[in-house]
């Protein structure tokens, strides 16, 4: 044997035994020398090479290493963990974001760029602990059962969800995206609720909020929507009329009654001076002013407002409620399955 | 077409990966250093890389299948394996299990000709 493949053989005896664990070297080198040794009988150097191929893949045979991250066993298990984590993850930037627009409500553009950036980075990172603590289990063989805490039997199938119980999706995104559009003008626009004239070639406003008191009543507002927020969710997840929407709706619509009842009756919601701005603002157009007067605008009364209001809100709730309950009893299955 | 043909060497190897493992143990009631079992298969219709069938064997003996003996008495040093007694009774029972799923598969292949 020439100088020149013994050099060619230990470079493809390091290349195999540098990937495979220290304890194995030895012996995996000497296996290796032998085969080459062996094979070199009736063929040629290039010919034995060829036929081992590529050194990596010899060595990753030899360290029996999974060739994937997840595994079939821990994938279902994994992408639960990961929806739970993510929706958590976007849920308290999301709040986080809306706190700070209320306290830096001067830098909203800042407010907002930064609450982007968080999302990013915290999805990014919220994906790489799932992953990371997914690969070391399922290298470590710990066992997880976090979704089935039992051997599944055939009376664990659930009934299908009847036609009339099933929730539509598009439904609950449509919601979602009304709520977070809702609290964006709220927090960031309040003053576009309000009544309008064209004065001098300018949009002059007058808002329906006591705007000075803005700070304290948006929070309670805040909260109201954000319950409605993870009723949607529950809703898009489970996907049906069952037990879990059943007393998420009611949570839900109850506090939006409370909170009401706490912005429309307790705080000073209304502004108190709209009749006189709208009387100053609309002097000079004729048309409004009429309405206005026909309206009465110049009683204007938030106390009478905010029972109509209130009486509309918590009309609206016991509906929903209701519809809720009634779905829920007359075609509902609960997701462990029963009734 | 070359699509189908890929799709072909992946079902036959993944048909054959399942026999390899007999096909070793049989050979391995007599001790046999690695490179004759490949020959010795290979005369027999049998083909396997040596990159397989190394790290195989090693498995083999990790589960106690196999014991592994160093002969340095010759020119140069030989790793020769050889069935343990528990290799033997787990032979014996895939040997069985193999027979049957063989009938099997030849009366349904039968069938599926007709």
């Amino acid at each position: 044997m020439i100088d020149k493949d013994r050099e060619l053989i230990n470079r493809y005896v390091y290349e195999v035994v540098k990937r495979v664990p220290k304890e194995q070297r030895e012996e995996i080198e000497l296996e290796l020398r032998e085969l080459i040794g062996d094979m070199s009988e009736n063929m040629t150097l290039e010919q034995i090479f060829v036929k081992l191929g590529d050194p990596a893949v010899f060595a990753r045979k030899y360290r029996e290493d999974k060739n994937y991250v997840i595994g079939p066993e821990y994938y279902d298990n994994f992408l639960w963990v990961m929806k739970i984590v993510l929706i958590c993850t976007w849920a308290g930037i999301l709040v986080s974001a809306v706190v700070k627009c209320i306290v830096d409500y001067r830098e909203i553009v800042d407010v907002i760029a930064s609450g982007l950036s968080n999302a990013i980075m915290g999805s990014l990172s919220a994906f790489g602990c799932v992953t990371l603590a997914f690969a070391v289990m399922e290298r470590q063989k710990i066992k997880v059962d976090l979704k089935r805490e039992k051997v599944w039997t055939p009376e664990l199938l659930n009934p299908i969800p009847d036609k009339k119980a099933r929730i539509s999706r598009g439904d609950c995104i449509v919601s979602l995206v009304f709520i977070i559009l809702f609290s964006c003008l709220l927090i960031f626009a309040p003053q576009l609720f309000g009544a309008y004239s064209v004065k001098g070639g300018e949009l002059a406003y007058v808002p329906f909020f006591n705007l000075e008191r803005w700070r304290f009543i948006l929070p309670v507002f805040l909260l109201g929507m954000a319950a409605g927020f993870v009723d949607e969710l529950i809703k898009l997840v489970t996907g049906c009329y069952c037990r879990i929407v059943m007393l998420s709706s009611i949570i839900t619509n109850t506090l939006g009654i409370l909170f009401s009842i706490i912005v429309l009756k307790v705080m000073p919601f209304w502004n108190t001076n709209f009749a006189k701005e709208v009387a100053e603002q609309f002097d000079d157009t004729f048309k409004l002013k009429v309405f206005w007067q026909n309206k009465q605008v110049l009683g204007w009364d938030g106390q009478r407002l905010s029972k109509i209001v209130l009486t509309i809100i918590i009309a609206a709730s016991i509906l929903e409620i209701a519809v809720t309950v009634y779905k829920t009893m007359r075609y509902g299955t609960d997701v462990r399955g029963q009734n | 077409m070359g699509e189908e043909k890929d799709l072909m060497t992946n079902l036959v190897s993944e048909l054959r990966r399942g026999t390899l493992i007999l096909s070793v143990l049989s050979q391995l009631g007599e001790a046999k250093y690695g490179y004759a079992l490949v020959q010795s298969l290979e005369e027999k219709g049998v083909e396997i890389d040596p990159n397989t069938l190394y790290p195989l064997l090693r498995r083999l003996e990790k589960q106690g299948l196999l014991s592994s003996q160093w002969d340095v008495g010759e020119s140069k040093p030989r790793k020769y394996y050889t069935r343990t007694p528990m290799g033997d009774a787990i032979f014996r029972e895939l040997k069985a299990q193999w027979e049957r799923l063989s009938a099997n598969m030849e009366q349904i292949l039968k069938e599926g000709e007709a």
